[in-house]
């Protein structure tokens, strides 16, 4: 009977400390990938920033992003760490979500497209009748690769788009699977050092140049339901983007990064680090949005200025 | 202990695509307790299903079958069935004596000591004595059925119903089960109704032996064997008797044709 | 007569020890195509016939094994998987074997059930995460939740066609000895159904870790899913390909394990 009675207490008590994660003050639960990207963040982390304004910052890492805002919607967080073409996308099928603003961009845009060296492809007319790599298809890299491809004279009926995981991306290249890659930073710095490979181009740079794909995103319902905390976390993440910017070129920034990337550290100090954006233009998101109507990965306009949340 | 089971006007009608299908046909015969009663007849005649019907395992679609006083519509007490398939009978999880208790498990715990040691000496008079502790898959086919066999002793039987029991094994064998079987309807005296082909099994072994006809199966002719007990494998199928009544009800299932004929 | 019998005797003895050497032998050449692969892999690595960040040689991999028994992320990984898949595995089989025999012994329930079961039965694991998300979160819930269906459908399709396997002279005879029906299930049908059950729960048994791995794979924040990924993002192959050996050694002890315990515990398995 005592037994009884415990076990009943006892979950009870769990049951109420379940139903108190939503409401608990001081905790946020984010979704992040590690990648260097995210810096800042770590480094608001690792120096106490959140803990300063009163915040229990819970990091949830996934090794691919396809979850983040699945996940938010599910209630499992309370902050994605995504990307503009996923918000846009999101918000056009009627999932409500805000752009969290100034988002503190922590790695220099390293993403570029790979090629064999010495086979002569430097723009996107060479790519014609080719295979291009990306990760997946339809979504930030795909829509910014093909709008590079097409201002620089390919023609994008005649490419053949093959999805290739990032790790992968390298040995198909040279095994002649592929023959040409849209890579992230970290195989950007491998494929520079492999004499086989070349890097073509940063089409992010050359098509959009002040485009932050990187974004933070949470649901517009838990952003009014707690905007003094979301405030108080993009203060210490922007403190976590001062101290980033402080620390370029330093030994501490190198020991962080490769800290949650748990890559080698010589392959984080060739990483081209530069200062964060501050802003998030809106124009540079309407840019955005034009290139998803034109690939037809949105139908309607999207109210942009809604969607970006800045205190 | 023994019953009476009887067949009264017993007739078994399938269904099977809209046309009915008539298994056999008002079935009257009857075993006296102690009896040991054999019924013979050309293979598909139902005589299995006579035997289930009597164990309460398939309800007759006319007519009734009398136990004691009692009309059988459920697996009644006493009346324990032996199957051709004695190894699909026995459970193969469970070791030899743990076979032969399971009749016995709804008893009080108390007791379990001296039902093992029952069972126990059940095994022994099959013959089976050393091999509590095996399963009955190590055993030989002859021993699995006297395996059976003592799991049936162990339910006390008042009517053994006797299913071409020796049917899936070996001549030598099949005569050393026979003798036990009789040894131990001598010894316990219960009802026996067995279900063969083989008429000098039939004969062998039991006080009267009922034909039943092909398709529809109806009763041909009932005759009494009279043969001297005990009976010998050699001394009884070497009598003239034994050798008359075999001519005879061989002929009897070789004969198209049905009809009640009374031997003298 | 003896004679014979000895000799018989001797031929036979000859025989089986000759059989058993030349399994050993056999035994030796199936270890040594295992090692001149794996010489082939150093040589390719060291020599640079294959060039990849992604083929390190075998004994870069090894070491990266052994460090990690000293310390590291990855046995608290493995740790985590197993408690996942465990967890999983024996809700999913529970299940499995209830359904099983109920759907076994009801039509009605048959009826109601399978047409739902035979539609969910094909969906492929990654295509119902990111719906699934929705309503389990991304948390253990999930995961255990994944790898519990995965090990539910192989059990219950066993355990179902066992209890329709099982021969009607068994049930006959527990209705002759006049056994009510729930100790006719308890010591008759269950242990009846048992061999079909284990066939299920060994396919289980390699499923779960595949799946418990594959969806940390998808959304994991921690486990082995999670960390052969992170590895390859890390640009540690060594690491990766020791905790797929890692893997690969607890897949193999479990099958082994199950080996054991079937003949333990169900040693009459084909035998009716």
């Amino acid at each position: 009977m005592f037994v009884a009675m415990r076990l009943v207490l006892v979950l009870l008590l769990v049951h109420l400390g379940v139903a108190a994660r939503a409401a608990e003050p001081s905790t946020l639960r984010i979704s992040v990938i590690p990648t260097s990207v995210l810096a800042p963040l770590y480094a608001a982390l690792a120096n106490g920033y959140f803990k300063d304004e009163g915040l229990n910052v819970e990091l949830a890492p996934t090794a691919g992003g396809a979850i983040g805002i699945p996940g938010l919607v599910g209630g499992s967080y309370d902050i994605a760490f995504s990307n503009n073409v996923s918000a846009l996308s999101a918000v056009a099928q009627g999932i409500d979500v805000q752009l969290l603003a100034p988002f503190p961009d922590g790695a220099a845009d390293e993403t570029a497209v790979i090629a064999r060296k010495g086979e002569g492809i430097k723009t996107g007319r060479d790519l014609n009748g080719k295979v291009v790599a990306v990760n997946t298809n339809k979504n930030v890299i795909w829509l910014y690769v093909r709008e590079w491809i097409r201002q620089t004279g390919g023609d994008l009926s005649k490419i053949t788009f093959r999805e290739v995981a990032f790790p992968q991306m390298l040995d198909a290249l040279k095994q002649k699977q592929i023959d040409a890659a849209f890579e992230i930073n970290v195989f950007v710095i491998a494929a520079g050092k492999d004499p086989a490979l070349e890097i073509v181009s940063f089409p992010y740079r050359e098509v959009q140049p002040q485009v932050q794909p990187s974004q933070f995103v949470a649901t517009r319902k838990f952003i009014q339901g707690n905007k003094d905390k979301i405030d108080r976390f993009l203060r210490a993440l922007n403190r976590g983007g001062e101290w980033f910017d402080a620390n370029i070129g330093k030994d501490e920034l190198f020991a962080l990064v490769a800290g949650f990337t748990k890559l080698p550290v010589d392959v984080v100090r060739k990483m081209n680090f530069q200062p964060v954006a501050k802003k998030l233009e809106l124009a540079e998101l309407d840019k955005t949005m034009a290139l998803m109507k034109r690939e037809g990965l949105l139908k309607a306009d999207v109210d942009t200025k809604a969607m970006i949340y800045t205190p | 202990m023994s019953e009476r089971l009887g067949f009264e006007h017993v007739t078994k009608v399938y269904e099977s695509a809209g046309a009915d299908f008539v298994a056999f046909d008002d079935i009257t015969l009857e075993a006296s307790p102690s009896e040991f009663l054999a019924i013979v007849g050309p293979s598909g005649c139902g005589k299995s299903t006579l035997l289930k019907m009597a164990a309460g395992l398939i309800p007759p679609t006319k007519g009734k079958v009398q136990l004691g006083g009692n009309t059988v519509s459920a697996p009644p007490p006493g009346v324990i069935y032996l199957f051709q398939q004695y190894a699909k009978s026995l459970f193969a999880w469970r070791t030899v004596i743990d076979n032969v208790m399971f009749p016995l498990e709804g008893a009080p715990r108390s007791q379990r000591a001296e039902l093992r040691a029952r069972c126990e000496d059940y095994l022994r008079q099959v013959g089976l004595s050393g091999f509590e502790n095996s399963y009955p898959w190590q055993l030989s086919g002859g021993m699995q059925q006297r395996v059976a066999i003592a799991r049936a002793l162990a339910a006390d039987p008042q009517v053994l119903l006797l299913d071409e029991p020796f049917s899936a094994v070996d001549a030598l064998t099949r005569m050393e089960l026979q003798t036990l079987v009789l040894q131990l309807w001598e010894r316990r005296k219960f009802t026996a109704i067995l279900v063969t082909h083989d008429v000098e099994e039939a004969i062998f072994l039991a006080d009267r032996v009922a034909v039943l006809s092909a398709r529809p199966t109806s009763l041909k002719e009932i005759i009494d064997v009279g043969l001297p007990r005990p009976r010998d494998q050699l001394a009884t199928r070497e009598d003239p008797r034994f050798l008359k009544l075999r001519h005879h009800l061989t002929t009897s299932l070789l004969a198209k044709g049905s009809g009640h004929v009374v031997a003298a | 007569m003896s004679t014979i019998g000895t000799i018989g005797e001797i031929s036979r003895t000859g025989a089986r020890t000759n059989r058993a050497a030349q399994l050993i032998g056999v035994r030796l050449y199936g270890l040594l195509l295992i090692l001149v692969l794996l010489s082939l892999w150093e040589l390719s690595a060291r020599l640079g016939w294959v060039v990849s960040a992604y083929w390190p040689p075998v004994t870069a991999i090894l070491r990266a094994a052994v460090g990690e028994l000293a310390g590291g992320d990855m046995l608290d990984a493995l740790a985590s998987t197993l408690r996942r898949a465990a967890i999983g595995y024996i809700v999913g089989s529970v299940v499995g074997v209830v359904l099983g025999i109920l759907l076994g012994k009801s039509r009605v329930l048959r009826l109601a059930l399978l047409p739902l079961i035979e539609i969910i039965r094909p969906i492929p694991t990654p295509a119902v995460i990111p719906p699934l998300i929705l309503f389990l979160g991304v948390d253990d819930a999930l995961k255990i939740f994944i790898v519990s269906l995965a090990s539910f459908f192989p059990v219950f399709t066993n355990t179902i066609s066992g209890v329709a396997a099982i021969d009607d002279t068994l049930i006959q005879t527990a209705r002759t000895f006049r056994i009510g029906w729930l100790r006719t299930l308890v010591s008759v049908v269950l242990p009846a159904t048992l061999p079909a059950v284990t066939a299920g729960l060994r396919t289980a048994t390699s499923l779960t870790l595949v799946v418990a791995v594959l969806a940390e794979m998808i959304a994991g924040s921690s486990g082995m899913g999670y960390y052969l990924v992170q590895m390859q993002y890390a640009l540690r192959p060594d690491l990766m390909y020791a905790a797929v050996l890692y893997l690969a050694i607890v897949g193999y002890c479990l099958n082994r394990a199950f080996i054991v315990l079937e003949a333990r515990f169900v040693p009459w398995i084909g035998k009716t």
